[in-house]
């Protein structure tokens, strides 16, 4: 076997990222552990990859591997995706002789058991997120901020977790600080960029990202993103969610594109294209489907008049406000503000990412 | 005889990912012996199948900043950072140090192959060409701030046990190094 290998080039690129986020590590900022956990989430996925070139690999090498990526997902600072790991590394621990299983994970569980430690330790400590099963929605108004304390002391120890920064996006999006709700989803996706919600909730973003750039985000890199996820979903067809944020971006493009003077039919199209495939496909939450055809009916009719779109957006956000108490809220936006294209897309933004039953939560870990 | 192997020339030998983000490792490692001199002398024990006995060689590490920097444009501040340890955790810089000069004995001690891949989860730490998913061939690496042969020769026989027993092993070196006193092993363990 050499390095043209496809395997051996797999485990190289892996282990390079492995390498890279070991040297990461040390230097303790918030910035480098970051840097570190998505590393070595990349190396996870890689040693999948690599696994599933190999035609029925024996026992032991499917062990190694479930053992390497899990140990990649713990140091990836992960909790979640780690005991979801742990579970795989126990199930393929079975399969071989107790003595063999044990020399493989002499290394690992040491580390597993620091991993479930600091679980508990944090449950314990964490009374609100636990009694409302880490669904935002469900944490009482008046619990919300001890609510975000316990969630910081998550994301401190386990900065490697998505569900930790979708949680963050989804209290950001309540305090109406879209901004910071942005910069936690960029977060998720990054870590994992494959899972559906982080794809679904990034897309949110980058349809926000099209009318209200900023520094992490301009609207030339929302337009790449945009484009590259056409290219990839025309390349392997995704889950529901992901049609949904992708037609809620274009149409943000359309906005944008329309105001500007711009061309509009290639994001028209896409609008179409999306609400067309996405409720054919399945769905990681089941109303993602019926979702895209409802939101793809009335994305339709607005291609054609977009300037309903704005009376039906005041109109929805006057709903959502009335029902928020304004004293949480200082952030809220001013009455009768100018309607740009920048506050009907942040709005728009607004509505979705505060509906309910496309929070993700702890399904992403299960 | 001493033996003199120059930082800069791992890249030579090795791909530069593996080497580029331990250097600044490695010279924080050769700072804490005190020296400030661009080289340092290490005594390093090697067991190679060759030998019939562990032989003792005096190895000269050496470095050019401006030549290491050339590759690496903020060489001087991981470095500075390193030094000053606000955040650092000590016992990382070890263990980051001895990645980096287990590459030199690689090159040294084993001309001509390469560092194919990196393990986590499991033993041994780097893996070398010739790896396969069945047989697996590689590098154990372990670095400590003190303690000498002693404490090199307590980490020896903590991991030699289990690196034997592995059948999924078929090639396994252990590449030990300590700061101070600078002294290394590096043991071909099996076969």
């Amino acid at each position: 076997m050499n390095e043209r290998d496809p395997y051996l080039a797999l485990l190289t690129q892996s282990g390079k990222r492995k390498f890279k986020a070991t040297m990461r590590l040390p230097y303790g900022d918030a910035e480098s552990r970051f840097d570190a956990a998505v590393l070595f989430h990349e190396a996870a996925d890689l040693e999948d990859q690599a696994l599933s070139l190999i035609s029925e690999p024996s026992a032991e090498v499917r062990l190694g591997a479930a053992i390497e990526r899990c140990a990649c997902l713990i140091l990836g600072l992960d909790v979640f995706g780690s005991i979801s790991a742990i579970h795989d590394v126990e199930r393929l621990s079975a399969d071989l002789p107790m003595s063999t299983a044990n020399l493989l994970r002499e290394r690992l569980d040491p580390m597993v058991t620091v991993l479930r430690r600091d679980f508990h330790e944090l449950l314990s400590k964490s009374p609100i997120l636990v009694g409302a099963a880490f669904r935002w929605e469900r944490i009482a108004h008046k619990d919300k901020l001890k609510a975000r304390e316990e969630l910081a002391h998550w994301l401190e120890r386990f900065p490697g977790d998505p569900i930790f920064y979708l949680i963050h996006s989804r209290a950001a999006v309540d305090a109406r600080q879209l901004d910071e709700a942005r910069r936690a989803a960029m977060r998720a996706y990054r870590l994992q960029p494959s899972n559906p919600y982080c794809r679904w909730v990034q897309l949110l973003f980058v349809a926000d990202a099209m009318g209200n750039p900023d520094a992490l985000m301009s609207q030339a890199d929302a337009l790449a993103h945009l484009t590259r996820t056409h290219d990839d979903l025309l390349r392997e067809p995704a889950d529901a969610l992901v049609y949904l944020g992708f037609m809620i971006a274009s149409f943000a493009a359309f906005l944008v594109a329309q105001v500007n003077g711009d061309a509009t039919t290639t994001y028209r199209n896409w609008v179409r294209w999306a609400a067309e495939v996405g409720c054919e496909r399945p769905g990681i939450d089941p109303n993602a489907p019926k979702n895209v055809r409802a939101v793809g009916h009335l994305l339709a009719v607005l291609l054609d008049s977009p300037e309903t779109f704005t009376t039906i957006i005041e109109s929805l956000m006057n709903v959502i406000e009335s029902a928020v108490d304004v004293r949480q809220t200082p952030s809220m936006p001013n009455v009768g503000r100018s309607r740009t294209p920048g506050n009907v897309i942040r709005d728009m933004t607004h509505l979705f990412a505060s509906a309910a039953y496309l929070n993700p939560s702890l399904d992403l870990a299960a | 005889m001493v033996r003199t192997f120059s930082l800069e020339s791992l890249y030579e030998y090795q791909d530069e990912d593996w080497i580029v983000d331990s250097i600044p490792f490695v010279l924080a490692w050769l700072g804490t012996t005190g020296r400030n001199d661009a080289r340092v002398d290490y005594t390093l024990d090697v067991t190679l199948p060759s030998d019939s006995t562990s032989q003792r060689h005096e190895t000269r590490i050496t470095w050019n900043i401006d030549a290491l920097q050339a590759r690496d444009k903020g060489l001087n501040s991981h470095v500075s950072r390193l030094l000053s340890g606000h955040s650092i955790d000590r016992e990382h810089i070890a263990e980051n140090a001895a990645y980096g000069l287990s590459l030199v004995a690689i090159c040294l001690l084993l001309p001509g192959r390469r560092v194919t891949g990196m393990e986590k989860g499991r033993s041994p730490d780097f893996l070398l060409d010739g790896t396969t998913p069945e047989a697996r061939r590689g590098v154990e690496v372990a670095g400590r701030l003190t303690g000498g042969f002693a404490a090199l020769k307590h980490v020896h026989q903590s991991k030699r046990p289990a690196l034997v027993d592995r059948t999924d092993l078929v090639e396994v070196h252990l590449s030990l190094w300590c700061a101070m006193p600078a002294v290394a092993e590096f043991h071909q363990v099996k076969p």
